[in-house]
């Protein structure tokens, strides 16, 4: 029993070995990363209870097997707060990074094609409004258009163009410099088509690491948002959100609705940035061609 | 052409083993020789084969992780065993070192003449005013003019042989008995490499400076050095008088290295270029026997059961079994695949 | 400069985007009666043409005259004045805390390496991921509950008593910035320590400190200037967070709870300070960066 039990541990430590400690890594947080993004599709599906249903009854409930993470200040059950978060907590960053994905790249793909003073213009726009923070930017845009979270996600996007048409803007032209866009300009073909048919889609794997990168970062930025009130309001189960509601309840000796909102934010956070430091070191591996 | 007295630098039975892909592998096998006061050394070798390891392992500049035996006697003192302030004073006053990218080795925030006072300020507690002349002094050796504004300068405004010179001169400033001259011509192109060549040969010979020029070019070492050595797959093949090793070098690989390069001067008749087949070996790859059998256009069996060691030959030394033959010439009608 | 002219023409026009009139949002929302709103329309030059409105504002402003803020019945700048002071404490504890630990901690790693190197390099990649809120709630449940060291709210009276009740909230707003300065610095440090002319410089006998502090210490400076100017921006971005959280009458706290309460006077003042602390840092960065690497002046800022 002992040599098959021994067999094993050492098969799984030869594979894991073989692997490195960094791939481990990187396949755990690619695990968390996908329950992370199944809840947010199926979350309210999944969850035990509805996570809107007060039960004042039963505040700070401790958990036990009917509230496995316990109940928040108005009885509702955490861990279907949680599931159901993930939601509003993950499609927001999504929404932010895709919104600046696609600017993004428009800005430098344009540039790159037109050249000339729209190049130096957009490269001055991205040099002044790079490093500003996008969560003044929400703050802002959330006391023009209300509480809410479209603002604040508009705004974010603008925040985070810059990251993105920085590192799009050389690589846009260095493909637009390629001999066969030239070939494709003499035979006629019209400068949409050239850009949608080739250079984006070369530029594809660039833009899709930009936005994972960039996810993570999102994330935190919508979190806050929430959790200064300027964003979704209650009772939305919101990440963010949540952490805020719990806060009050921390100095009673109550931390578990602040604390496992803020571990799940955490959590996801590190298993996109781990996902997305991979992807853009494969990237930078095989850019080396 | 030796010297009589006590040799200034002896290098006893050298070796270095760096961690190469996490093991640590022999990149310089038990390198032997010695440098009298005034003489110069050329180091000859191709990539890999150990010889700017051994000139690293000399000034005890080798990375992390590497480690040594044998020993180096500098004056009769092993360097070795110098601790570590003895190790900077010697660095600082008795040797310096040239080497091949002069653009990397300066530091570009700073100006160049921070970079030829820094010894002797830092060290030698020589006043600021006075370290600024002496360099001044060492730029004009050098035959850079507008020494004073020049000081002020960054590097990126200099051009790369410009910059070998003023790399020269902080060697020279010290006034060291040793350079340990790193192929310093290499990046330059060839109009430049003679000039910084005829600075170094002039200025060694005015100073009576000793020196160990390490390149791959044989003609050239042979050309500026007393005596050359030739290096391979970390080990020493051969060394000579220079003007010995055309007439009778007696290790094939000098030999091959002899014919490989184009000259002015070859024998019509011999028409193609003699190219050496298969690549340079370093010092852990090579087999056991004699680490050039399998590229030797006259091996046989005995050369790669036996390792050759290095036999007094012709006022030399050389490291093959068939030495003799090879500097008569008799051998050459072995089968040369060219 | 131009950038700050044009965004506080951005700012101001921000009033008039937000939808509704912009009477009612000057009088914090809620349907006053339309006399009220014709008098505010009266008093506050509000059909005015946009241009003489900003022109009006704009001179206002640089004569001192901050407007009035609706929801809190105060001048603008009354309310400023109180809550600076305790914003620039906070930002400076933190930039401290980030200094000394950052940039000495990535520093210390880059040159011992070997163990230092690895806890730096892991409590990094850990902390890094904690943003100001998760620090704080986790501060504000240890040290609420457990721990008495440091109170949790407010920000106290006189300068002792406000650097100890800032310290957790600089600790919170500094954390992920400490963590992402070190790996920088740690990494510059680390690769100028095997750089040619660090060799070359050994070579020579130069001794170890002086080769660190004259040839290590100041080529590795770049990368962490360029992070530390990226990094002022999220600070102040971070006030509002860590002020909010930990109960700090301070700017960030007035920004957050302007916004909330859609007082636009206070958030278009605000805002016009952000970016003009942005833009006066970025110039500091560029300025400073020319100073330490001649080069740069002649390389220009594309790379």
């Amino acid at each position: 029993m002992s040599a098959i039990a021994l067999a094993g541990s050492t098969r799984v430590r030869r594979v894991t070995g073989r692997l490195g400690s960094a791939n481990v890594a990187v396949a755990a947080a690619a695990v968390v990363a996908v329950l992370f993004i199944l809840l947010a599709i199926f979350g309210p599906l999944v969850a035990p209870h509805d996570p809107t249903e007060l039960d004042q009854l039963n505040i700070f409930a401790s958990p036990s097997p009917a509230h496995l993470l316990g109940t928040d200040d108005t009885g509702r059950d955490l861990l279907s707060r949680l599931i159901c978060g993930a939601r509003p907590s993950l499609a927001a960053p999504a929404v932010v990074m895709v919104l600046a994905g696609a600017v993004g790249t428009v800005l430098a793909v344009s540039a790159a094609w037109f050249g000339g003073w729209w190049d130096a213009s957009v490269a001055r726009f991205l040099d002044l409004l790079f490093g500003f923070p996008g969560l003044i930017l929400a703050i802002v845009a959330a006391a023009v258009f209300g509480s809410g979270l479209v603002a604040p996600v508009i705004a974010l996007s603008i925040a985070n163009v810059p990251y993105v048409a920085r590192i799009l803007r050389p690589a846009a032209l260095r493909e637009r410099n390629l001999p066969y866009i030239e070939a494709l300009v003499v035979q006629g073909q019209s400068p949409w088509r050239i850009c949608l048919r080739h250079v984006v889609p070369n530029l594809g794997p660039l833009i899709v690491t930009q936005i994972v990168v960039g996810f993570g970062y999102a994330m935190l930025d919508i979190a806050a948002v929430s959790f200064l009130g300027l964003g979704l309001q209650p009772p939305s189960p919101e990440w963010g959100l949540m952490v805020a509601n719990g806060k009050p309840a921390i100095v009673d000796g109550n931390p578990a609705q602040s604390l496992y909102a803020a571990l799940t934010i955490v959590l996801a956070v590190v298993a996109f940035n781990v996902i997305g430091e991979r992807v853009s070191q494969q990237l930078l591996a095989k850019g080396a061609r | 052409m030796t010297s009589m007295t006590t040799p200034l630098l002896e290098v006893d039975s050298l070796s270095v083993t760096l961690p190469i892909d996490g093991r640590p592998q022999t990149v310089v096998n038990g390198v032997s020789f010695s440098v009298g006061a005034g003489e110069a050394l050329g180091l000859v070798g191709e990539s890999g084969s150990g010889k700017s390891m051994t000139a690293r392992a000399i000034m005890r500049l080798l990375p992390k992780g590497a480690s040594t035996q044998g020993d180096v006697r500098f004056d009769g003192t092993s360097v070795p065993d110098m601790s570590a302030k003895s190790l900077r004073e010697w660095r600082s006053k008795r040797v310096a070192m040239v080497f091949q990218d002069p653009r990397a080795h300066i530091n570009p925030v700073r100006p160049i003449g921070d970079f030829l006072c820094e010894v002797l300020v830092a060290n030698r507690k020589v006043g600021r005013r006075e370290a600024e002349r002496r360099a001044a002094d060492a730029l004009r050796t050098v035959h850079i003019a507008d020494a004073e504004r020049r000081l002020r300068q960054y590097s990126y405004e200099f051009s790369g042989c410009l910059l070998q010179r003023v790399m020269i001169a902080a060697a020279l400033i010290v006034e060291p008995q040793l350079l340990l001259a790193d192929e310093p011509t290499t990046a330059l192109d060839v109009t430049t490499q003679e000039e910084v060549m005829a600075i170094i040969d002039e200025l060694r010979r005015d100073r009576q400076m000793s020196m160990i020029f390490i390149t791959h070019d044989l003609e050239l070492a042979a050309a500026v050095c007393d005596r050359t050595a030739v290096m391979y797959a970390g080990r020493l093949v051969e060394q000579r008088a220079s003007d010995r090793l055309h007439l009778d070098g007696a290790h094939p690989y000098t030999r091959a290295l002899l014919g490989a390069r184009p000259s002015l001067d070859v024998d019509v008749e011999r028409g193609t270029l003699a190219a050496i087949p298969g690549r340079p070996l370093a010092g852990y790859e090579a087999p056991d026997g004699c680490g050039f059998a399998d590229r030797c256009p006259y091996c046989q069996p005995v050369c790669r059961s036996e390792r050759p060691e290095l036999t007094p030959i012709h006022n030399g030394f050389a490291a093959c079994h068939f030495a003799e033959q090879v500097a008569d010439g008799t051998v050459l009608e072995g089968a040369p695949r060219g | 400069m131009l950038t700050l002219v044009v965004a506080s023409v951005v700012i101001y026009g921000l009033l008039f985007i937000s939808p509704g009139d912009p009477a009612t949002l000057l009088v914090g929302g809620g349907k006053p009666n339309p006399e009220v709103v014709a008098r505010i329309h009266q008093e506050y030059h509000l059909d005015d043409p946009f241009f003489s409105q900003y022109g009006r504002w704009a001179t206002g402003v640089l004569r001192g005259d901050l407007g009035r803020s609706m929801a809190y019945r105060d001048d603008v700048s009354h309310l400023l004045l109180g809550r600076i002071p305790n914003t620039l404490l906070l930002v400076l504890f933190a930039g401290v805390l980030i200094v000394i630990f950052g940039i000495g901690g990535g520093t210390l790693a880059g040159l011992r390496g070997g163990r230092v190197e690895t806890a730096v390099t892991v409590g990094s990649s850990v902390a890094m991921a904690f943003p100001t809120f998760v620090v704080a709630v986790f501060l504000i449940a240890i040290f609420s509950t457990q721990l008495s060291w440091f109170p949790v709210f407010g920000a106290g009276q006189g300068l002792g008593d406000k650097l100890w009740h800032l310290t957790l909230p600089a600790i919170s707003l500094a954390l992920a910035y400490i963590a992402w300065v070190a790996r920088v610095t740690q990494v510059s440090v680390r690769g100028e320590l095997g750089s040619e002319h660090v060799d070359a410089a050994r070579s020579r006998g130069l001794p170890n400190r002086w080769i660190v502090r004259r040839h290590v210490l100041r080529n590795a400076s770049p990368p962490i200037l360029a992070v530390s100017g990226l990094m002022i921006a999220g600070l102040f971005a971070g006030t509002a967070v860590a002020e909010e959280a930990f109960g700090i009458d301070g700017i960030g706290s007035l920004l957050v709870d302007s916004a909330a309460k859609q007082d636009l006077a206070v958030v278009q003042i605000l805002s016009l300070m952000m970016v003009a602390a942005f833009v006066v840092v970025n110039t500091v960065v560029d300025v400073v960066n020319v100073a330490l690497d001649p080069r740069q002046a002649v390389k220009g800022r594309d790379s």
